[in-house]
């Protein structure tokens, strides 16, 4: 189609306009310092997508790593002087799991969904300007930078060691960070004792906090005080509500972890030992206050996923969302549970029997919200007319693994179960299809689905569908086999295995490529939209207010103050067959000026 | 930024460009400072829960190391921050009221209570340090094995520095805690058996003259701490108590068999003269008070109900109390009696304590170092590592207020804050009253323990 190469898009109308340089946000302005320096919301969104994908694909590349070295990790291929099993191998392996986890956790799963698309798409969805402290964004962007820095510095140095150590290893090696072997969970006393970089690792995790912090402070400002004229908190997109939610974790659990991170790293430079069991200090307080943090952490993983499943949902059903304070109130629900189930990680760690009863009693009560939502998804989806499009197929497929995550929680939260699969491939299934399959689905459902809005751009629905299922297909077969190998007894983090867990290692590590293709298809699938079809301004039929201006936004976001309508309410889009697209009959835009129906 | 001046708006230049009125915009940065200062309040909430977890499990160690802060430095630290929150205040009242001068003025008043505060603090820590008292593995208290580390000790007065090993000094406290509580009237059994053991070995007379000197010098103003500090100045002491481990049993079974007389008080001479506590040394080793036996075979679990002590105090455990007189006590029914003795049970429990000491009347119970059992001991540098993160992080928010409210001084001299636009003053006060108010939490939690 010649239609690509013409300049030309729709408004919300279906109006053609010609595209001009300066009139997106995009093209609003040029050169390298108008983008780092920059205050727009939208453009810190899209620098936040280019570091934080760069650090999935780090964080991937360590999870191929190790899932190799287990596809040869048995135990009969132990011989005397064997690389396999020997102390580089396990130490390599050490050091794969935790930088896996660690750069995932951190620099990808937690920034996202909220640093990336709640950045471009809050303020849209509030009809505001930007975001309510611009220069905090901006300064939250640099934190994560720094946080990420830090962390690369451990990277760098991880792989030196690797290229340099052993016998002959240059003196100034000794200066530079050793890699991590902790565990994303810096557990004591391990992580006083090893000689890797805790404190690196630690610093670099208390900066990308300030980051987290920063971003959910400038969200709930924004939401609390920018929404726009017609719009009270019940006409809010569910979206929103998920990222208040989230954000409302993000200041009261960060500043915990930024505590417990100071005196862990106290610890280790100066031997404070208030985590040390050998200098009196106690090491299970160190998991409470992780976890009083890092459980939270969890819900603000997946918060902002149920969000945008939400969305996607409602919208792609043609149908007004079902249940919509259920799921509002849901989000806040999850979000206060998630700070009183902290204690159900340190079961097996010595906690007194009434207290692992209370946590684990509470810890089931978690299942409730997270239900109530997936049953108003297809209470919402029940009769719709559903388009199968790309972000639909990610939305679905994302009920089902949550569904699955959501539900192999259950016998780990009870107690005499997890006592027996405490620290499995169980519990490693368990959290892949929360905080993998789930939220990284929703990520990536919300990309397509906001794609057209931040670009511009069609991406290719054919490719689309087919990195959908690829991805699909090879993330339930990396993770489902790991509830079956859990459930024999394979215990995670060994970085070699008895021979009868073999099979299942292979079938995992053979699915774990088939993803990784999947993931590089959605790559290929975005870069080439570079070329692709002018998106309309609302390709999608949605009536929240980010489609209500046009693909991409310009800098100011709407032409005109947009007013709050009902978000869920389609009607008055009709489909235009020319464009592809949704178009307002303008009688129906209560917020267009120049379109007031005469009264 | 450049880029946002192309949107007309029509509102005053402080008005960004997002916002549609500049009531909307104050409100937001308000409660963006009130977001913020919850994460702060969590953050330090986990000091505070770290520190009331080790004192529900470990009171001892706060009642013992409290003692060792000058409450009195403190004190006049909350009262500059109180002051400095109450010209704070002054100065956001007199932003909204448009008066600049005065708003100036008491911008000034409290940056310059943020620098009194600071430097009170800096002659608290410094004070620490020169006792040894360090935030990490350099603490005094720091659980070591064997006693490899070796601290320095400064000799006021002099360039010299006198290597001095951790248990030298450890037993040099015991020492003074000994002869301090005996001197006021506390006698309870270990603390009576630590006297006894040092006066027998002369260290008494070592600190003598030191201690004549001392509070003669300091017009009695001299502070437990320093007591402690300034008896290493006398290189003899040092060396004294740091052989005493060694020596200790067969000095203690030298001597013959215990007299059931009271212990050696000076109350009367106490009381005319309370300033000058010090008795006079006896001429060798003690003739008239009562004297233990030392003896290997008695579990060391048996003085006065306590678990064992240390190896620090070797010497001294292995003291047999009489078989007669009131602290002849061994059962733990003996312990009871000993801590109402700690109490003040005995001799002039109405005295106050001597400068800079623990005031025991009140006090639950106080042990000697040397009679806490090596699980207490071991744990007491938490008190100091809870003490120096939890100062120390608030010491850094001070510096960071006193940073913020110099950014308002400086638009405040250019005359920025107008009764219309005066919120960067508003939110800098809710910062600053958020650093006083966590060193209101600190203060008592850290100073004030009984």
């Amino acid at each position: 189609m010649s239609v690509a190469d013409r300049p030309i898009t729709t408004d919300i109308y279906g109006e053609e306009i010609e595209l001009k340089p300066g009139d997106n946000y995009i093209n609003h302005s040029k050169g390298i310092l108008s983008w780092a320096l920059t205050l727009d919301h939208k453009r810190i969104g899209l620098m936040y997508m280019v570091v934080v994908l760069a650090s999935f694909f780090l964080g991937g590349i360590f999870a191929i790593a190790l899932r190799t070295q287990l596809l040869f990790g048995k135990a009969s291929n132990i011989e005397d002087g064997s690389v396999i099993g020997s102390a580089m191998w396990n130490n390599l392996y050490n050091q794969a799991f935790t930088l896996h986890g660690a750069i995932m956790v951190f620099m990808f799963i937690i920034p996202a969904i909220p640093a990336i698309l709640g950045n471009v798409v809050l303020p849209l969805q509030l009809g505001a300007k930007d975001v309510a402290f611009p220069r905090l964004n901006l300064m939250s962007f640099y934190c994560w930078m720094g946080g990420g820095a830090l962390l690369g510095c451990l990277l760098i140095g991880a792989i030196m060691h690797l290229m340099m150590g052993g016998e002959n290893a240059p003196a100034f090696l000794s200066y530079i960070p050793n890699g991590l072997d902790t565990g994303w969970t810096f557990y004591t006393p391990y992580s006083i004792q090893t000689n890797t970089s805790v404190i690196f690792a630690t610093m670099g995790a208390f900066v990308l906090g300030f980051s987290s912090i920063l971003t959910g402070l400038n969200f709930i400002a924004t939401i609390h005080m920018l929404k726009p004229k017609g719009m009270g908190w019940f006409q809010m997109p569910l979206f929103l509500w998920a990222l208040y939610a989230t954000a409302v974790i993000q200041i009261l659990a960060t500043p915990v972890l930024a505590i417990t991170l100071l005196l862990l790293a106290a610890e280790n430079m100066l031997g404070i030992g208030i985590f040390d069991p050998k200098l009196g200090g106690d090491p299970v307080l160190f998991q409470h206050f992780f976890w009083f943090y890092s459980h939270p952490a969890v819900y603000i993983m997946i918060l902002p996923a149920l969000g945008v499943v939400s969305e996607i949902i409602s919208v792609f059903s043609r149908k007004h969302i079902f249940g919509y304070k259920f799921i509002a109130y849901s989000s806040l629900a999850i979000a206060l549970f998630g700070f009183i189930v902290w204690g159900h990680h340190m079961f097996t760690s010595g906690q007194s029997p009434m207290i692992n009863a209370l946590f684990s009693l509470l810890t089931m009560s978690v299942a409730i919200p997270s239900a109530i939502k997936v049953f108003n998804w297809l209470a919402t989806m029940w009769k719709g007319r559903i388009r199968l499009d790309t972000p639909m197929l990610y939305a679905m497929g994302f009920i089902w693994l949550f569904t699955i995550g959501g539900l192999t929680g259950l016998p780990l939260a009870a107690l005499s179960t997890d006592i027996y699969m405490h620290d499995t491939y169980f519990v490693v299934a368990h959290f892949h299809y929360v905080m993998v399959g789930s939220t990284l689905f929703a990520f990536l459902g919300g990309m397509y689905y906001w794609f057209p809005k931040m670009f511009g751009r069609m991406y290719n629905e054919k490719t689309g569908k087919w990195a959908w299922a690829v991805t699909f297909i090879g993330f339930n077969v990396t993770f489902f086999i790991q509830f079956i190998a859990g459930t024999q007894g394979m215990p995670r983090r060994y970085a070699t295995y008895l021979d009868q867990y073999t099979i299942y290692h292979h079938i995992s590590t053979g699915g774990s490529y088939i993803l990784t293709i999947g993931l590089f298809m959605v790559l290929a699938n975005w870069i080439m939209a570079k070329r692709g079809k002018r998106a309309p301004a609302n390709p999608w039929g949605g009536n929240q207010l980010e489609w209500h201006t046009n693909s991409p936004p310009p800098h100011e976001n709407f032409k005109y103050d947009p007013v709050g309508t009902d978000p869920y309410h389609y009607h008055d889009w009709k489909y235009d067959e020319k464009i592809d697209g949704y178009v307002l009959d303008p009688d129906h835009d209560p917020g267009n000026p120049k379109h007031k129906p005469a009264h | 930024m450049s880029d946002h001046d192309t949107h007309d708006h029509h509102g005053p230049e402080y008005l960004a460009h997002h916002f549609d009125t500049p009531e909307q915009q104050f409100e937001s940065g308000k409660l963006g400072m009130w977001l913020f200062l919850v994460t702060e309040v969590m953050m330090f909430g986990g000091l505070f829960c770290a520190y009331a977890l080790y004192r529900a499990n470990h009171p001892d160690i706060f009642a013992y190391a409290h003692g060792f802060l000058d409450w009195k430095m403190g004190g006049i630290n909350t009262a500059i921050l109180l002051a400095s929150s109450f010209t704070m205040a002054l100065g956001v009242r007199a932003a909204q009221l448009g008066q600049q001068k005065f708003l100036i003025l008491m911008l000034v008043l409290t940056l310059a209570g943020g620098f009194g505060f600071l430097i009170i603090k800096y002659f608290e820590y410094t004070s620490k340090f020169a006792e040894n008292i360090w935030p990490g593995t350099q603490n005094l208290y720091y659980p070591t094995e064997g006693d490899q580390n070796t601290n320095t000790i400064v000799i006021k007065g002099q360039d010299e520095q006198l290597p001095i090993t951790r248990q030298a000094q450890l037993n040099a406290i015991a020492v003074v805690e000994a002869k301090k509580l005996m001197h006021h009237g506390y006698t309870p059994h270990p603390v009576q058996a630590s006297y006894d053991l040092y006066e027998k070995r002369g260290v008494f007379e070592a600190l003598h003259d030191y201690d004549d000197y001392n509070l003669k010098e300091k017009g009695k103003e001299t502070h437990y701490e320093h007591h402690i500090l300034h008896m290493f100045a006398e290189a003899g002491v040092a060396k004294a108590i740091a052989k005493m481990d060694g020596h200790g049993g067969d000095q203690a079974t030298d001597d013959g068999p215990p007299k059931g007389e009271d212990p050696p008080k000076d109350n009367a001479h106490a009381k005319d003269d309370p300033g000058h506590a010090e008795p006079k040394p006896k001429e060798g080793h003690s003739s008239d008070g009562p004297v233990y036996v030392a003896d290997p075979a008695i579990d060391t679990t048996s003085i006065a109900g306590l678990v064992p002590v240390s190896g620090i105090s070797a010497g001294a455990s292995n003291i047999k109390p009489p078989a007669s007189g009131k602290t002849g006590l061994v059962d733990s029914e003996a312990h009871a009696v000993a801590l109402a003795d700690a109490r003040g049970g005995h001799g002039d429990h109405h005295a106050a304590p001597p400068l800079g000491m623990p005031d025991l009347r009140h006090a639950k119970y106080y042990i000697p170092y040397e009679f806490q059992p090596k699980s207490v001991q071991d744990r007491i540098h938490l008190f100091f590592q809870i003490y120096f993160m939890a100062t120390g992080l608030h010491a850094l928010h001070v510096i960071i207020g006193m940073g913020c409210i110099t950014w308002v001084l400086g638009k405040a001299l250019t005359g920025a804050f107008s009764p219309e636009y005066n919120v960067p003053v508003d939110i800098v006060g809710l910062y600053w009253h958020i650093v006083d108010l966590i060193w209101i939490f600190l203060f008592p939690l850290l100073y004030l323990i009984h």
